[in-house]
């Protein structure tokens, strides 16, 4: 077993997963704290939330990895600190063997270009007073990657891609419907080529005949532009239809990570498995036994000592109150942070 | 329309139409929806944006925005069409024998009232009960529905709950005066899915256990397959289909409930191209002549495009809208 996670893993294993040759994104013990206001007679105790609470995960070139959580999980914010939009409170972001957090700002933007995000609400993430055409050109002329005649074609180029007609670009936002709003936040992502897209929650405001069409859209352009995808989603089962490998948050922390196959087929962590269970599905109605987990997620200020999923567990044991289980990675790679149910 | 043999509806909607009237006409978006509930059954009402479900939820209310207006057919309640009800006789319905929850809760909570004077509110509206009944009852409701510590909670302002026990305490709330029916629009959409299930589980519990009967407002199939009795979908606001949540998810017909069922992912095994319905939802302003779903249908034929499908038996019990079924 090899310890992948957590503040006391070691360096050298990390630093070996970064040589890896097929990852395009590795983070090592990534971390961002927020500050969560004060307590106390002249605000003597600063509050934090741990939102990311050291994150060690790969990403190979041309995969999709699946992240998944509930709301307060840390996800998104996992999303965004791979791009560096907002900046980590501590760990590293290894891109295409280049380490971002030494990065200067010039630098950064640069390789901005090759990596992009595609935002979950269509109508919040495009300026309605900007047409198509100027929104999805924005980052070609911010990167002078083409002008005039060879931009225009380019930008033509880049709708049918999404599958747009020419005449979208000189229309505005609200002239389209939901889906084709994502079309043109997925061309506005794929205009300065990038190798690697954020997903963060692409599909989730789409209605469901629509929703198919956007995963299908973004499969194809997976194959033909060999993209690397982190796709961040609430919604398990189109995470499953998506992801070579997905990952489990809880409360900033990937609690189980394995291929698709190894967390729906044989899920260990019992947060996996609680959540597995609750999703209302059409296959499995009526047949099988829900897992009910009591509580909420409780408050990230003062998140729970030990396993931080410990109070809502229905396995917990003395030794969850106390440590910290580690993600172990065990046989093909499926990693589980557990001391209960370990990795198999 | 699905007849119960076993029990007579609590209620029957027949042939309702509702439209907006806007600066450019009248938009009809409710078009000849008949669905009927019987007392401790739990009717789904399925349809994505523009279907019309929650237009439809609204009219039973009588609680439509300022531009909307029911323009025919009956709404009738234990056999009363709520239509013919005066405003007055309306408001003393709503929540006695009716109640409704919808998505935010925060939205119906009134952030500055405790939720225990909110309930007690409700309970002092309908029924002749002192001040410290109706706190008694807030409490007692608060238990219902299964929220810990209910004494204590009684005096927490919205703000204090989180989002899965503020929708517990508008459940509360609704079923505060013993209603006989409840409308629970998308009463789980904001919610994570592991408080989601809590809160349907919670529904279909007292459901039972009061005999209510449920109208479930939602876009997400997995919820129905899992918590419904009888299913109606609605598409571009109109029936598509209409009956038991068994025969609907085993024998599918309309193309349109077929199409949707095949374009979830997870329904067909990992990794396979999802058949994704081409096209976008139709504007309501501007629906497609005849069947509204022909232009994106498959086995449409031009007939399709001309004739509007009248909603028939298929099946026993199972009704569809589609003549090429």
């Amino acid at each position: 077993m090899c310890p992948v996670s957590g503040s006391d893993s070691a360096a050298p294993k990390v630093a070996s997963a970064a040589a890896r040759s097929d990852a395009l994104v590795v983070t090592e013990d990534l971390r961002k704290e927020f500050a969560a206001g004060s307590e106390g007679l002249l605000a003597r105790r600063k509050l934090t939330v741990k939102a990311v609470d050291g994150v060690s995960i790969e990403i190979a070139r041309g995969e999709t990895l699946g992240l998944v959580g509930e709301s307060g999980s840390g996800k998104s914010t996992l999303g965004r600190l791979i791009l560096r939009l907002i900046e980590p409170t501590g760990g590293r972001i290894v891109f295409d063997g280049r380490d971002l957090s030494s990065l200067g700002r010039a630098r950064m933007r640069q390789l901005r270009r090759e990596m992009q995000i595609v935002f979950q609400d269509p109508y919040a993430s495009l300026n309605p007073r900007m047409r198509v055409g100027a929104i999805v050109g924005e980052g070609i002329d911010i990167h002078k990657l083409a002008r005039g005649r060879e931009k225009q074609d380019r930008l033509v180029e880049l709708l049918r891609m999404v599958g747009l007609d020419a005449d979208a670009l000189t229309r505005y936002p609200h002239e389209f419907s939901g889906g084709q709003r994502q079309r043109i936040g997925i061309a506005r992502a794929l205009s300065v080529n990038p190798r690697f897209l954020v997903l963060d929650e692409p599909v989730s405001a789409l209605d469901v005949s629509i929703q198919a069409q956007i995963i299908n859209l973004l499969q194809d352009l997976q194959d033909r532009l060999k993209l690397t995808y982190l796709f961040i989603a609430h919604d398990l089962r189109v995470v499953e239809h998506i992801s070579r490998r997905v990952a489990i948050m809880y409360l900033g922390k990937i609690v189980e990570l394995g291929t698709s196959d190894q967390i729906y087929s044989n899920p260990r962590h019992p947060y996996t498995r609680a959540l597995l269970s609750a999703v209302p599905s059409i296959d499995a109605a009526g047949k099988r036994e829900r897992i009910r987990l009591p509580g909420e997620l409780p408050s990230p200020v003062d998140p729970p000592a030990g396993c931080s999923f410990h109070p809502r567990c229905p396995h917990a044991k003395d030794v969850c109150r106390k440590a910290v289980p580690a993600l172990e990675s065990g046989a093909g790679g499926h990693a589980v942070a557990c001391q209960v149910f370990p990795a198999p | 329309m699905i007849r119960c043999n076993l029990m007579q509806p609590l209620l029957e909607i027949r042939d309702l139409q509702t439209s907006f009237f806007t600066e450019h006409g009248e938009v009809r978006v409710v078009d000849h929806v008949g669905l009927s509930i019987a007392p401790g059954r739990l009717m789904g009402l399925v349809g994505e944006s523009g279907s019309g479900k929650t237009i439809t939820a609204l009219s039973i209310m009588r609680l439509l925005p300022e531009r909307a207006r029911i323009v025919g057919g009956q709404i009738l309640f234990e056999g009363r069409d709520l239509r013919q009800l005066s405003e007055e006789q309306m408001r003393r319905m709503r929540g006695a024998s009716i109640a409704m929850i919808f998505q935010e809760p925060m939205t119906s909570l009134n952030p500055v009232f405790t939720v225990g004077s909110q309930i007690a509110e409700a309970v002092r509206l309908h029924q002749k009960v002192s001040r410290a009944e109706a706190r008694k009852r807030a409490i007692e409701m608060l238990r219902v529905v299964k929220i810990a510590d209910p004494e204590r909670r009684v005096d927490d302002y919205p703000h204090q709950l989180s989002g899965g026990m503020r929708q517990r305490v508008m459940i509360a709330m609704a079923l505060s005066c013993r209603p006989k029916l409840l409308i629970a629009d998308e009463p789980t959409t904001a919610l994570d899915v592991t408080i989601q299930s809590q809160i349907l589980d919670l529904i279909r519990e007292l459901q039972q256990q009061f005999q209510l009967a449920v109208l479930l407002v939602t876009h997400d199939l997995g919820i129905v397959a899992e918590y419904a009795d009888d299913i109606t979908i609605l598409y571009a606001s109109r029936v598509m289909e209409q009956s038991s949540a068994g025969e609907l998810f085993s024998n599918p017909l309309n193309p349109y409930t077929r199409a949707l069922l095949q374009s979830i992912p997870g329904a067909g095994g990992r990794h396979r191209r999802l058949q994704a319905i081409p096209g976008t939802i139709p504007n309501p302003a501007d629906p497609p002549p005849g069947c509204r779903f022909n232009p994106r249908c498959p086995m449409a034929i031009e007939d399709c495009s001309r004739i509007d499908p009248p909603l028939e038996a298929k099946r026993p019990n199972h009704y569809v809208s589609c003549i090429r079924v």
